[in-house]
């Protein structure tokens, strides 16, 4: 037997429905309030310090150390020139030769391995961006980095004449990844980006820095 | 006339029934496996990456390799501590290989690209930027009816001279690109006991440019 139902009773007040809803709005809320789900503080990327190996995808790098280096003038009418040297050492991991490059400091732009250095602090401005090299012998230096051979790379800042030598840098490298033209299906090594959930641009990822002490002129 | 025409129809009609069974299935395995078959044979297409790579014909050191475009003959390889180049000398931690190197071409004079070292793990070098290019072959124009010769050197590791191969590709055009092009490969004829040689008895001094 079945009781009757309603008649006597107060009227039922559909209470689930706008409860759920307000459960929603609130937890919707509060995330918004909390910068959103796809915008929480990324993690900051790993720092490294000199003598660790870092993977770079298509090489394996080490730093070594930061150092301001001076080049006397070769005649009387010449001046002495001031370089930021960062010193790398570099192994190229892929099976080809790839240039030293240039253009560091300049995101997304420049070349070879210099390209993925893509921030330094304090910025160091210059027409092309810093050079890469293999310093070789006394006055040889090479820009190729041969596959699978250790290198040791310097990165070179030319400092201003009147520019004062920064005490400290810090550095941010990207990785690369090997990625698939879409149309062509040709692969080619490309650095890790990401991209900003509301503007959709995309920026070359920092995925490693490094901060070190700038070792001076005259010191050992 | 009607008669004669619907005689064979039946029997056909009667004896398909007895046929169809067999048929069927067979039809199914062999369309199944002409199916299979041509999907199986898509894995042996290229990749992008290979049908990108030249039309490569082979050879030996000491042979004439010849592509359709120019001729390449390795005369002689030779490993070094250094290379002197006018006044300067390039210096290397690893080993300095010197490919004595010949060309010629059949129509059209060419001034032949530095080649790409290709070594037995499938490594590739390019010629070292520490000797001046304009000092090697690939600076003198090869022409038709005669025999060029000169060198290119490669930095390399001691570890990738044995087996190693020189790879010559035809210089590309600046105004339109070709899908395929033409390559010659010469085995430099290096082993593992010369390779040992090489690596452990380097030439002092390497020098380049002198008129022999």
């Amino acid at each position: 037997m079945t009781e009757p139902s309603g008649a006597p009773s107060t009227p039922k007040r559909p209470v689930v429905v706008p409860a759920i809803g307000l459960v929603i709005l609130t937890a919707v809320g509060v995330t918004a309030l909390l910068g959103g789900l796809d915008t929480t503080p990324d993690k900051p990327p790993p720092q490294m310090a000199a003598g660790q190996k870092i993977d770079q995808g298509l090489y394996e790098t080490e730093f070594v150390e930061a150092r301001i280096t001076v080049q006397r003038a070769a005649s009387k009418f010449a001046e002495d020139r001031r370089y930021l040297d960062i010193l790398f050492k570099v192994t190229n991991k892929s099976d080809t030769t790839i240039p030293t490059g240039m253009g560091a400091g300049s995101t997304g732009a420049g070349t070879g391995f210099a390209r993925t250095l893509i921030k330094m602090t304090p910025e160091i401005k210059s027409q092309w961006g810093a050079q890469a090299f293999i310093p070789s012998g006394e006055d040889g230096k090479s820009s190729q980095l041969h596959p699978g051979v250790p290198s040791n790379v310097t990165v070179r800042y030319e400092l201003d004449k009147a520019a004062q030598a920064p005490p400290e840098v810090a550095l941010s490298l990207s990785k690369l990844e090997k990625t698939e033209h879409p149309l062509f299906r040709t692969t080619n090594w490309m650095p890790v980006e990401k991209e900003d959930p509301f503007t959709r641009k995309r920026t070359i990822e920092a995925l490693y820095t490094i901060k070190a002490p700038v070792k001076q002129e005259g010191a050992p | 006339m009607t008669a004669t025409d619907q005689r064979p129809a039946a029997s056909r009609r009667r004896r398909a029934p007895a046929r169809g069974g067999g048929s069927k299935v067979l039809g199914a395995i062999v369309g199944l496996a002409l199916a299979a078959g041509a999907v199986g044979l898509q894995t042996l297409g290229l990749s992008a990456d290979e049908m990108s790579m030249p039309l490569v014909s082979a050879g030996d050191k000491g042979e004439e390799v010849a592509t359709g475009r120019f001729t390449i003959r390795v005369d002689g390889v030779k490993t070094a501590k250094s290379i002197r180049v006018a006044d300067k000398t390039a210096v290397t931690g690893n080993v300095f290989l010197v490919v004595e190197t010949s060309a010629t071409v059949p129509q059209e004079p060419l001034k032949i690209r530095p080649p790409v070292l290709v070594a037995d793990d499938g490594r590739r070098f390019d010629t070292t930027d520490k000797v001046d290019r304009s000092k090697t072959l690939a600076n003198v124009w090869s022409q038709p009816g005669w025999w060029t010769s000169g060198v290119f050197v490669f930095d390399v590791p001691a570890d990738a001279l044995a087996g190693a191969k020189a790879s010559f590709v035809a210089p590309t055009n600046a105004f339109y690109s070709e899908p395929t092009l033409p390559a010659a490969e010469v085995d430099l004829g290096i082993d593992e006991a010369a390779a040992k040689q090489f690596a452990a008895a380097p030439q002092d001094v390497y020098t380049l440019g002198e008129k022999k």
